[in-house]
């Protein structure tokens, strides 16, 4: 078949598939035009509505009675959607619980119970809805039903069981959460983000797992006993699985006792510092950092800060860039401290030690008081110089009023045989 | 009228090969279309349930680093370093990189963040050009100023990369202005699967002027300048039809340099952005697709719904070509170094179906369009079709390319509801519009890309910016 002349003679089925194509698009079109349309009417009327839900006037009535025009407006809209209305996080709680009870009303409450607990991989926004509605309107089974769905494998699902459960936010939901935490599904981050924002306090439920056989568990329970300082006696349990065999325990212990400002914090932190693990001395040296700068007692800084110093020598780059930022956050006073490690048989350690002491503002202050500056600090300074190269003359320089200039210029004199060039 | 000799055969053989391509992209479009409604659909249920307050609120948010090269970007820059220190994310830092700029980028950012030269000595993990200066910012200390020699975009990302302090981090551009809830919203679906997801793209928007978003984020609007709207629609239908689908089917295939989340350990296993390739980000999603799959290593890279940006497009039309020219360029690179992954079942969708894509509907794309273009002139000229036909053909071309940017709309509008209605008609109604003043730009600018591909240039052919009055520095920088 010879298909040169095809497209002349095809001409009347261009023109129908044109005509089609056309209106396809403009049907298209106009669908998404109506449809947005109709969504802002809706959403303006229920969001006027919603705010009725929450007049004290009605604030005795039992939820479904308390506005018939939202009642009306539900009527509207398909099961699908109210099931939806009951879900989203991005409308107000009122429109979630009346939502609740219209769809119990709608559907009934044994098919919202069945729902929750559909383990249909295609339905499970479906069952999310439900375990929602279950959730306000405090059905009996929305305990079983959420710890249920909180084991599920589908992440969805196992999520927003999570979220439902820091809502419910009575002991029951708690221990189902800190069951979900030991087990290690869903993803603990997850799940302790909840618990570590539940509405009550619950650290007698958390404490237990500090001895749990499973080291992630005791690491969850350092980390989230964060949250009461005030507890007495929980800072000396927390302090005792700073020694733990799982370094993420010893590290979350650490975190725990800096953010309780015990005083058993120090110490451990201090012991720490020789920890075999790296990310365990790094958080023993903010911690000590953090006592540090509330510290009022000067000598009790300064030892921090010596016993810091060192580890700006520490074969690993995360302890080496936590020394650092500790001995800045420090402050000033300790200078002499750190001015230590200007001798280090390791360069990156004296590299690291001139950086400090710049952004201590020590350089800066010598170059603009140099006259009255002693030996020692201009020693100190000129010293940090040298180590931290001409980049940092050079730094320093363009930090420098140009009437100070000329004092810079003898800081870096002094070790012109090292050759620093500003 | 009878065809000369030889033109009928050239014909024969034209309409086999553009009516089998376009007959494989329509298939192709239609099926990626029903998918990624499906992904859009399931991404907003997912958002609707997703406890935003709680995740911000979270000590245990994965803590981030922005790192945003910036070449030349004197008028934009400050506006999306301030898009980015603005972000409602707990814990963060940004490392902006101005990449040897000549003109006012480091001056502006002085200005605006008082900054100050530090000497700081970092990790140097990946090998870049020089560092000349750091600059802490005296306003605010999360954010770090890197001047460096130029070295081009990927350079710059590794010098980032060598200062980020955390174990994500989020590859941005100094032109783009981002939305504040830009990095919670892409962390928030990370975290729920850490070790299987190493990286996350997203879509943005494009603007010839996006300084203006910055001080009201949330409802967008069209640009109001055709050629800006048009690139706008050309991203949205790349993101919201097409890459969402990706996503769902294990074959994102680009995390855009614009906006996109990486883990850090990730990229220093890849050993950083190579700066042998036009751009760095296609090819290194390539890589990584590319080494998971052969080592057989659980992976993810997924495609992020809403926009979360709004980048700087092109005012003129020869910006526009030479933008989209390196783009060309790059596809063709890096689909020329990782030939080997095509239709090899071992690298599963990213090798029977991303790859094939590139290559066909991509890479080859500028030539097929020239044939069929050349075809019909030949046909019109030697009389073997009528005005009518030609006329009813390209009609019916121009709504059934609409379609997709409608649906795209649409995807957008049912999951955000962030256009106003007009805003929404105007993108509609430009859809048909899109083939006659749009793809013709675009056709002209892939086979330069493809002819520079061939003579085997790499220039970056950054757009001149769009000249306008810089905003204040003070509006943005408060």
């Amino acid at each position: 078949m010879d298909i040169t002349y095809l497209p002349s003679r095809l001409e009347p089925l261009f023109l129908g598939a044109l005509v089609i194509t056309a209106i396809l698009w403009i049907a298209l079109s106009a669908y998404v035009v109506i449809n947005r349309m109709l969504y802002d009417r809706r959403q303006r009327r229920l969001m006027e509505d919603a705010s009725d839900l929450s007049e004290p006037a009605v604030a005795s009535l039992p939820m479904i009675e308390r506005s018939p025009a939202m009642r009306r407006a539900l009527s509207n809209l398909s099961r699908q959607n109210v099931y939806r209305l009951v879900s989203r996080t991005d409308v107000p709680a009122a429109l979630n619980e009346f939502s609740a009870a219209y769809a119990t009303e709608y559907v009934g409450a044994d098919q919202i119970s069945r729902d929750a607990s559909s383990d249909s991989r295609r339905r499970k926004w479906r069952r999310i809805s439900a375990l929602f509605a279950l959730a306000d309107l405090k059905a009996p089974d929305a305990h079983e039903q959420l710890a249920n769905a909180l084991a599920d494998p589908d992440v969805d699902v196992a999520n927003a069981a999570a979220v439902v459960l820091r809502r419910v936010g009575d002991r029951r939901a708690a221990s189902i959460l800190i069951a979900a935490l030991r087990r290690g599904t869903p993803a603990p981050s997850r799940v302790a983000t909840h618990l570590d924002q539940f509405p009550l306090p619950i650290h007698d439920l958390i404490r237990p797992l500090l001895v749990d056989p499973q080291p992630h568990a005791r690491q969850w329970a350092a980390s989230l006993l964060m949250r009461y300082p005030d507890v007495s006696e929980l800072a000396a349990e927390v302090a005792e699985v700073a020694d733990d065999e799982s370094p993420s325990v010893r590290k979350a212990a650490l975190l725990t006792l800096g953010a309780m400002a015990s005083a058993v914090a120090v110490p451990t932190a201090e012991r720490r510092l020789a920890d075999p693990v790296s990310y365990v001395r790094s958080t023993a040296i903010r911690v000590l950092a953090r006592h540090g700068t509330q510290e009022t007692d000067d000598a009790r800084r300064q030892a921090i800060a010596s016993w810091i110093a060192p580890s700006l020598a520490d074969s690993a780059w995360e302890v080496r860039a936590a020394a650092k930022e500790s001995l800045v956050e420090l402050g000033p006073t300790t200078w002499r401290k750190v001015a230590t490690q200007l001798e280090s048989p390791d360069e990156f350690a004296r590299n690291s030690a001139a950086e400090v002491l710049q952004n201590l503002g020590m350089v800066d202050a010598t170059v603009r008081e140099l006259p009255t500056s002693t030996t020692e600090v201009v020693d100190v300074v000129s010293r940090a110089l040298r180590e931290g190269g001409s980049a940092m003359a050079g730094a320093a320089a363009l930090r420098s009023a140009p009437e100070t200039r000329g004092a810079l210029e003898d800081l870096l004199r002094n070790h012109q045989e090292a050759g620093v060039q500003p | 009228m009878n065809a000369p000799f030889g033109v009928v055969e050239f014909l024969h053989v034209a309409y086999i090969i553009t009516g089998a391509y376009l007959l494989l992209l329509g298939i192709y479009a239609l099926g990626m279309l029903v998918v990624a409604m499906r992904e859009s659909r399931y991404r907003l249920r997912q958002e609707e349930v997703e406890d935003y307050d709680t995740v911000l609120a979270s000590r245990y948010t994965i803590p981030v680093t922005i790192i945003a090269p910036a070449f030349n970007e004197a008028e934009m820059v400050v506006p999306a370093v301030q898009s980015l220190l603005s972000q409602s994310y707990r814990e963060f830092e940004v490392i902006a990189v101005d990449d040897g700029s000549t003109d006012e980028t480091l001056a502006a950012l002085k200005q605006a963040y008082d900054l100050e030269p530090r000497q700081m000595f970092f990790k140097n993990v990946l090998e870049t050009k020089p560092v000349r200066m750091v600059y802490r910012s005296r306003k605010d200390p999360r954010l770090t100023v890197v001047a460096k020699e130029n070295g081009g975009k990927a350079d710059a990302l590794n010098c980032g990369v060598n200062f980020a302090r955390y174990r994500y981090l989020a590859c941005v551009d100094g032109d783009t202005v981002f939305a504040p809830d830009a990095i919670l919203k892409g962390m928030a679906l990370i975290a729920k699967d850490p070790g299987t997801i190493v990286g996350a793209a997203s879509l943005f928007g494009v603007s010839v002027e996006p300084e203006k978003t910055v001080m009201k984020w949330g409802a967008p609007t069209t640009n109001g300048h055709l050629l800006g709207d048009f690139q706008h629609l050309d991203m949205m239908r790349a993101f919201v039809a097409y890459r969402q689908a990706w996503s769902q089917l294990d074959c994102m295939m680009c995390v855009s340099g614009g906006f996109g989340l990486w883990r850090r350990d990730v990229i220093l296993e890849m050993g950083g952005f190579s700066p042998e390739f036009s751009c760095e980000d296609i090819e290194m999603t390539f890589r990584v697709h590319e080494r998971y799959l052969r080592e057989k290593r659980p992976y993810r890279i997924i495609s992020l719904p809403g926009m979360v940006a709004n980048t700087e497009g092109p005012k003129r039309i020869s910006g526009l070509v030479s933008q989209r020219a390196r783009w060309q360029r790059v596809v063709l690179e890096t689909i020329w170094e990782y030939a080997r992954m095509i239709f090899n079942p071992r690298y599963k969708a990213v090798g029977l179906l991303g790859l094939p894509y590139y290559l066909v509907f991509e890479g080859l794309a500028p030539l097929f369009q020239l044939l069929s273009l050349v075809a019909l002139i030949v046909a019109i000229v030697v009389g073997l079709l009528g005005w009518p036909v030609y006329l009813a053909l390209f009609g019916l071309m121009m709504f059934a390319t609409a379609i997709p940017t409608t649906v795209a709309v649409m995807l957008h509008d049912a999951a955000y509801r962030d256009y106003r209605v007009r805003d929404l008609i105007r993108m509609m109604a430009l859809g048909p519009l899109d083939l006659l003043l749009y793809r013709p730009i675009l056709m002209w600018a892939g086979l330069r890309g493809t002819w520079q591909f061939l003579r085997k240039e790499k220039r970056w052919n950054k757009f001149e910016r769009n000249r306008r009055e810089a905003q204040p520095v003070a509006a943005y920088a408060s």
